[in-house]
């Protein structure tokens, strides 16, 4: 096991389910090795919120996820000669930590001619067969695999394409429509692609049956969700966090499945017996975006020192609100499927948006519609350095929430990878500060006669 | 023949006369505030040193951070230029260049006696004079025994190296929690070596590699960074004139390449002079 | 504005004053739209008799409104765009055309239509590859774009008028490519700061005027008696450059600009939308293919060289026709896009036995200085 380094923060988490939800990454990085000795194929790829997983798994692909990858290796303080040699290839410092990570472990693999380094974190990353990129949501998530060309010369990069329309231009008539044969279309290609790559048939049946699994856990993940409206709330953030693993990652393995039922069970039981994630729950605040990994402990911290118990968070790991009958009924082609819920994910918030008379939906719209169903007295906005997809939009959603929903929204910088950008006892003033903020809106919110 | 190459650097000015094979002169001195004075002051007295009119200087050539302040320049050619010149003079068999200086820090990739690349750091403070000073006051430790006392240390600090300004207040951190200040200056030097060593790498390490500027002398940051490098590096006697040589060098080889009436037509427009700011003259 | 300037006089004085000049502009009655980049179709502006104006920034100007919407650690550029925006410098526009072009530029164009109305507001999503699929989907993105169009300027946008238009943007792009001609013999008969405010000041013109302008300084050019001294050739690669002072500084360190891929340079002009029966096929093939911004995922090739030669071999041909000696790789901070292109262009070009130098810069006035040194030691060291 890797030693803990003496900085990092880890959360006790207040779920048993969420303390045993460690098993599926160690189960991920098993499986990759295990999938390594049985010569079986490796994909690198990104988040791709189910568009392109089930489709590589289905032809034999075992999946591992530098995005991920870089998380673990920072979290574990290992990053920092990856981000030099990346530095030192000429890869400019303010690229995403993740990929700079990643850039100089494949750096390093190179050099070591294509053998893992001994005492690469985790058992480090194989080099893959294919690497899965994705044009969603941010650019360094198929330009990050497109420079690892230098280093993995002969893999090929397959660039799932999902389109991104204005909260406006969404509801153009018949344009949601076009966009997702677009994305079928897509999907035909790359599994044209993936076929010739594994010289395998696509088994569609098992596709279908992959797909009726995941739509279980997601559907059963997004219940939990539904729990978590509460008060006082059954499940934290540091608890997702956790959590989530399994269902961005692996749905249409039973064992998630089967694991969520057990999530369920258990913030259901809490939200019957009215028992709390905290004991002393204050204020109910939301976290945008992507946590600080390295310090989840924080919002323990939080919660003891100021009754602040973080109700909902970070938007993109959320499984997806359910399609509507008459969209996802009636649909056999699982390709289609695919391509539904996905764009639907990136869409789901458009009409919140729209009626808040805002933009995009996706990374920011959530919020608005979360503030209202989870009673939130606040936000917690975190700007992360060298992650600027899931920064550019929170100043646009603190601005909103506080303008249409009166709820204030505090800024807490960070960063994904460099563990010191994240000023933790800074973090504590602004944070105590925010409390008399939280109040004083509460009373606004009152005064305006709103629901919480 | 007679020709003089001086380098004003942000910090430390630095001037050398030499004739066709060797040097003749030296001098080095603190910039201060006044450029233009402080050139004067160098050219003057290191003309005395070696006994020199100025008349009898064929060519000048001027370089570093103010090099567009020394109105009796022939000829103004960048820091990396020189350096470069200057060390291949010295170490011909040099490929790679490592110059940390007051304020900034380069690297200069050398190949066949010109150079082929370089990087430079100017906004980033690792491992520079001034870095160290500030360190040095609040350790409470003069400049030049840095270097010797965090050789003493067995156990370096680890500081972050991700950003000196952070290393400051982690130095300071560690002071507090009672780390040795040895252990703190090894640790620093550490991070600071780790620094330079990844904007160098960016053109790629080649032996020999030299180290130049007031950061050679070091001897700290030196062993960091050669532990860094994996291997010795190669030290100029005198790490801060290597720049001002070059420039010598660059001065001879025009002065060869002019004509005799050039060369004259040149020297009747220099003026020994202490041209400051104020001067209607002094707008370029 | 003085009707009487022509050339590069009239060129140089709307550089200076691009708001004044699109005032004057409205002044007779035409309508001006704002559009960020190189991917809106400007053609279909044109086509409605609309002067398309590009959106950029303003490196002499400390951002100081952006930063209640738009976070710090970001391209900024579009920061400076967005921000000089809430200071009203575009508050003419009747209109504003956002795309996807990178997250810098989608994000921005959403915060603007956020907090700076117009009447007629579009954002145009574009796909990252180049697929077949892709080029449909675009083309349906344009259509819908063009019905918006159509609805606010309560007219259709009639073929012989998209036909008219898209060959008077080809004739403009056919022109701009005779002025980069004329920077080709040694010492170039155009400095770069001069393409760059020729460039700049027909972005901010209807295509007819462009045009005129462009044959008028094509005219002056061409017979003018060698201008400047014979410096280094350097080629711009990356990140656009819209200050003058920028190039002046470049150019007043040793060497001559000769040619620039950036987006105000070549990647708008050097190919022509092929006339297709359906026009906006054409158009959607054009600017999905043929605008060369790393913005797009361009793969082809089973391995590293041969990809890097489909991405990058035109720059080959660059640097060979206009006999460069060494490039400038620029990329503003916190550009993603050719932050992740760079060390693979510079693999690409070095191979080529060219020099290149790489310089992440802040996008304003101010901290300029401190590259004159770099590009004095650049130019030293490919003369040597």
């Amino acid at each position: 096991m890797e030693k803990e380094a003496v900085k990092t923060l880890k959360s006790a988490k207040t779920l048993n389910t969420a303390r045993e939800a460690g098993y599926f990454g160690k189960k991920m990085l098993m499986g990759a090795i295990k999938a390594q000795e049985e010569g079986r194929m490796i994909g690198w790829s990104m988040v791709t919120w189910w568009q392109g997983d089930f489709i590589a798994k289905a032809l034999g692909i075992h999946l591992v996820y530098p995005e991920n990858y870089g998380a673990f290796c920072a979290s574990v303080r290992k990053a920092e000669p990856y981000l030099e040699l990346a530095d030192s290839e000429g890869f400019p410092n303010t690229l995403c930590g993740y990929a700079r990570n990643c850039l100089g472990f494949a750096k390093s693999l190179k050099d070591n001619d294509y053998v893992i380094p001994e005492g690469a974190p985790g058992g480090g990353l194989a080099k893959p067969a294919v690497m899965i990129a994705s044009g969603t949501a941010c650019d360094a998530r198929y330009k990050w695999f497109q420079s690892l060309g230098r280093y993995l010369d002969d893999v090929p990069v397959w660039t799932l394409e999902l389109p991104q329309p204005g909260v406006k231009e969404y509801f153009l008539e018949g344009n949601k429509e076009k966009n997702v044969q677009f994305v079928v279309k897509e999907l035909r290609e790359f599994v044209s692609f993936l076929e010739n790559l594994t010289q395998k048939k696509m088994d569609y049946d098992k596709l279908s049956e992959m797909l009726d699994q995941a739509f279980k856990t997601l559907r059963l993940a997004h219940e939990v969700d539904l729990l978590r409206k509460a008060v006082p709330s059954p499940m934290v953030s540091q608890d997702f966090w956790s959590v989530m693993l399994p269902h961005l990652y692996l749905p249409d393995d039973p064992e998630a499945y089967a694991f969520y039922q057990r999530v369920y069970e258990e913030v259901k039981h809490k939200v019957d017996n009215k028992i709390g994630a905290i004991p002393n729950e204050k204020y109910r605040v939301m976290f945008s975006e992507l946590p600080p990994w390295h310090s989840v402990g924080f919002f323990d911290e939080l919660a003891q020192r100021f009754g602040i118990a973080m109700v909902i968070e970070s938007w993109n790991y959320h499984a997806p609100t359910p399609m509507p009958e008459e969209e996802i009924g009636g649909i056999s082609d699982p390709l289609e499927i695919i391509a539904r819920l996905t764009y639907h994910k990136g869409r789901e918030h458009n009409h919140v948006a729209r009626e808040f008379d805002t933009s995009p939906g996706y990374f920011n719209a959530a919020y608005l519609q979360w503030a209202q169903d989870y009673r939130a007295d606040g936000l917690i906005a975190h700007p992360l350095m060298s992650c600027r997809p899931a920064t550019y939009t929170l100043m646009e959603t603190r601005n909103r929430l506080e303008e249409k929903l009166k709820v204030p929204g505090v800024i807490v910088p960070g960063d994904i990878v460099d563990l010191r950008v994240f000023n933790i006892d800074e973090g504590f003033s602004k944070v105590e500060a925010f409390i008399e903020t939280m109040d004083h809106y509460r009373e606004l919110r009152k005064q305006a006669g709103m629901a919480w | 023949m007679f020709v003089a190459g001086i380098d004003i650097g942000s910090t430390i000015t630095k001037i050398v006369i030499k004739n066709e094979t060797e040097i003749l002169s030296t001098v080095i001195t603190r910039t201060g505030a006044e450029h233009r004075r402080m050139a004067l002051q160098v050219m003057t007295d290191a003309l005395a040193n070696c006994d020199l009119s100025f008349e009898s200087l064929e060519c000048i050539v001027a370089t570093g951070y103010g090099r567009i302040n020394v109105p009796f320049a022939d000829q103004q050619v960048t820091e990396i230029t020189c350096h470069m010149r200057g060390v291949h003079w010295l170490f011909p068999t040099v490929r790679t260049i490592i110059d940390v200086g007051g304020q900034d820090s380069k690297g200069i990739k050398v190949k066949d006696g010109r150079q082929v690349d370089f990087i430079m750091n100017d906004k980033c403070a690792a491992g520079t004079g001034r870095f160290f000073e500030v360190i040095g006051d609040v350790l409470g430790v003069k400049l030049e025994e840095i270097g010797p006392i965090s050789l003493r240390s067995e156990k370096p600090a680890d500081i972050s190296s991700l950003c000196t300004i952070f290393a400051e207040q982690e130095a300071l951190l560690r002071l507090s929690e009672g780390t040795s200040v040895e252990d703190i200056l090894a640790g620093l030097l550490k991070a600071n070596a780790a620094r330079i060593h990844a904007m160098v790498s960016k053109i790629r390490i080649e032996k020999d590699v030299a180290m130049t500027g007031g950061g050679a002398k070091n001897i700290g940051l030196v062993k960091a960074l050669e532990q860094k490098i994996g291997f010795p590096m190669v030290l100029p006697p005198e790490p801060l004139i290597t720049g001002a040589l070059g420039a010598a060098l660059i001065a001879g080889e025009t002065a060869r390449s002019l004509r005799t009436e050039e060369l004259r037509a040149k020297k009747e427009k220099r003026r020994l002079e202490a041209v400051t700011f104020f001067d209607k003259d002094s707008v370029r | 504005m003085d009707a009487n300037k022509k050339g590069l006089a009239k060129a140089n004085e709307i550089y200076n004053s691009r708001g004044a000049y699109a005032r004057e502009v409205k002044k007779q009655g035409k309508r001006v739209f704002g559009y960020f980049c190189c991917y809106p179709p400007i053609e279909l502006l044109s086509a409605l008799d609309i002067v398309p104006v590009r959106i950029l920034g303003d490196m002499d100007e400390p951002i100081t409104l952006a930063d209640n919407c738009l976070p710090p650690v970001m391209c900024i550029f579009c920061r400076s765009a967005f921000d000089i925006g809430m200071k009203g410098q575009y508050d003419y526009f009747d209109g504003f055309v956002g795309a996807h072009a990178c997250d810098g530029a989608e994000r921005t164009s959403f915060i603007w239509s956020n907090y700076i109305k117009s009447p007629c507001n579009f954002h145009l999503d574009i796909p990252h590859t180049t697929h077949n699929s892709a080029v449909d989907f675009f083309k349906e993105q344009i259509e819908y774009f063009k019905a918006e169009l159509e609805k606010s300027a309560g007219e259709e946008i009639k073929p012989e008028a998209l036909r008219k238009a898209i060959s008077d943007h080809n004739h403009q792009r056919a022109l701009v490519r005779q002025l980069y001609e004329l920077r080709k013999p040694d010492p170039p008969l155009l400095t770069g700061t001069e393409m760059l405010k020729i460039l700049i000041a027909i972005m901010g013109m209807s295509v007819a005027e462009g045009n005129l302008l462009l044959t008028e300084v094509i005219g002056e050019v061409k017979t003018r008696e060698n201008v400047q001294e014979k410096k280094r050739r350097l080629m711009i690669w990356g990140s656009l450059i819209d200050n003058a002072v920028f190039t002046e500084l470049i150019e007043s360190s040793g060497l001559n600009i000769v040619i620039e891929d950036t987006a105000i340079g070549t990647r708008p002009f050097w190919h022509d939308i092929v006339e297709t029966e359906d026009p906006l096929q054409g158009v959607a093939e054009h600017y999905l293919k043929e605008v060369l911004c790393p913005r797009t995922f361009r793969d082809s090739g089973s391995n590293y060289a041969q990809d890097s030669d489909s991405r990058f071999g035109y720059l080959r041909d660059f640097a060979k026709y206009w006999k460069v000696d060494g490039v400038f790789a620029n990329i503003i901070r916190n550009c993603d896009v050719h932050g992740y292109e760079a060390p693979v262009v510079k693999d690409y070009l070095t191979d080529l036995g060219l020099p290149v130098i790489m310089i992440e810069q802040d996008y304003s006035t101010t901290s300029l200085a401190s590259l004159r040194t770099r590009f004095q030691a650049f130019a030293e060291t490919i003369g040597s």
